[in-house]
């Protein structure tokens, strides 16, 4: 897949995720998973950018007796989402358009 | 491998590969692991798991842009002058070889655009190869029918007819292998690019 493709659609999958609620890395490597392929050293730049343009937030807190950070969505994440999916049914439309044309000329 | 193990083999890479923010990357690495630990794998299971390190420092290297990556080389340079007490003396070559080393930066970045543009030039060009192949065999139907108005001889005009098929089934032939080659030339763009910044990193 196309790199700077793949990197917007990573953006939305990790967004995606923490709309459902407050989430961790190694919880959001599995969860994208099973979706898309992503590894820990692919997820923790989208973490930084994200988080560096205020569409996450980080909280760190105790868990079993070590720390573990939390992710979670802001409001700026959450309009990132709609302009995400907005940008995207333009692509499903050229998508359909390249397809239709196709057939229309194997026909 | 146990986990202290792989934090500490990776932790060595990354200072050698002078990678930012270390300690917060360990810390992101160390929890991955502690919590394929609690999911149920054993500590050396969990480990395996986990990402290949030079894999990840490379990932590491890659995240900053150009720019960045030779402001850095340029500062760590001064530093390491300034550390061998030459800092001084590193200022006056970067000024005194200021006609040397600009033009040959302009030039090297002047490489760089270029290279980019005859990658692209070679897709066009295979293209254009094709879409000859392509024409010449219309060209020979044209020639086969204006031989019927005695623009040609009918002779040349089955002439043109066999050049026709024959070019252009080669173009058909050609189709998928053309388009496959394109594809990875235009493929090798990005990744020779890749590796253009990773002499920075």
């Amino acid at each position: 897949m196309e790199s700077q493709l793949r990197r917007g659609i990573l953006d939305a999958c990790v967004l995606a995720v923490l709309e459902k609620g407050e989430s961790y890395g190694y919880k959001m490597v599995t969860d994208i998973s099973e979706f898309i392929e992503i590894t820990e050293s692919t997820l923790y730049p989208i973490l930084k950018r994200l988080e560096a343009q205020a569409m996450l937030s980080v909280r760190t807190m105790e868990y079993n007796g070590r720390l573990r950070k939390y992710y979670s969505i802001t409001d700026a994440g959450r309009d990132r989402i709609t302009q995400l999916l907005s940008e995207w049914e333009e692509i499903v439309k050229v998508y359909r358009y390249i397809v239709e044309e196709r057939g229309a000329a194997n026909e | 491998m146990s986990k202290n193990e792989y934090l500490a083999q990776l932790r060595g890479l990354m200072e050698a590969a002078a990678i930012s923010g270390i300690d917060e990357r360990i810390d992101y690495y160390s929890e991955m692991i502690d919590d394929r630990i609690e999911a149920g794998m054993p500590e050396e299971l969990a480990v395996s798991a986990m990402e290949d390190i030079n894999e990840i420092v490379e990932n590491a290297r890659l995240e900053k842009p150009v720019t960045t990556l030779i402001k850095e080389k340029v500062v760590n340079s001064h530093n390491e002058a300034k550390k061998k007490g030459a800092g001084w003396l590193w200022v006056v070559l970067a000024i005194i070889g200021f006609p040397v080393w600009f033009p040959i930066a302009v030039a090297f970045f002047a490489i760089l655009l270029a290279l980019y543009l005859v990658l692209w030039s070679i897709v066009l060009a295979i293209f254009c190869v094709w879409l000859s192949l392509g024409c010449v065999a219309l060209a020979g139907i044209a020639g086969f029918i204006t031989s019927f108005f005695g623009v040609v001889s009918i002779f040349g005009g089955f002439m043109c007819l066999g050049a026709a098929l024959f070019f252009g089934g080669l173009t058909v032939l050609l189709f998928k292998p053309i388009i496959t080659l394109c594809k990875a030339v235009a493929g090798m763009i990005p990744a020779a690019f890749k590796k253009i910044k990773g002499m920075f990193a």
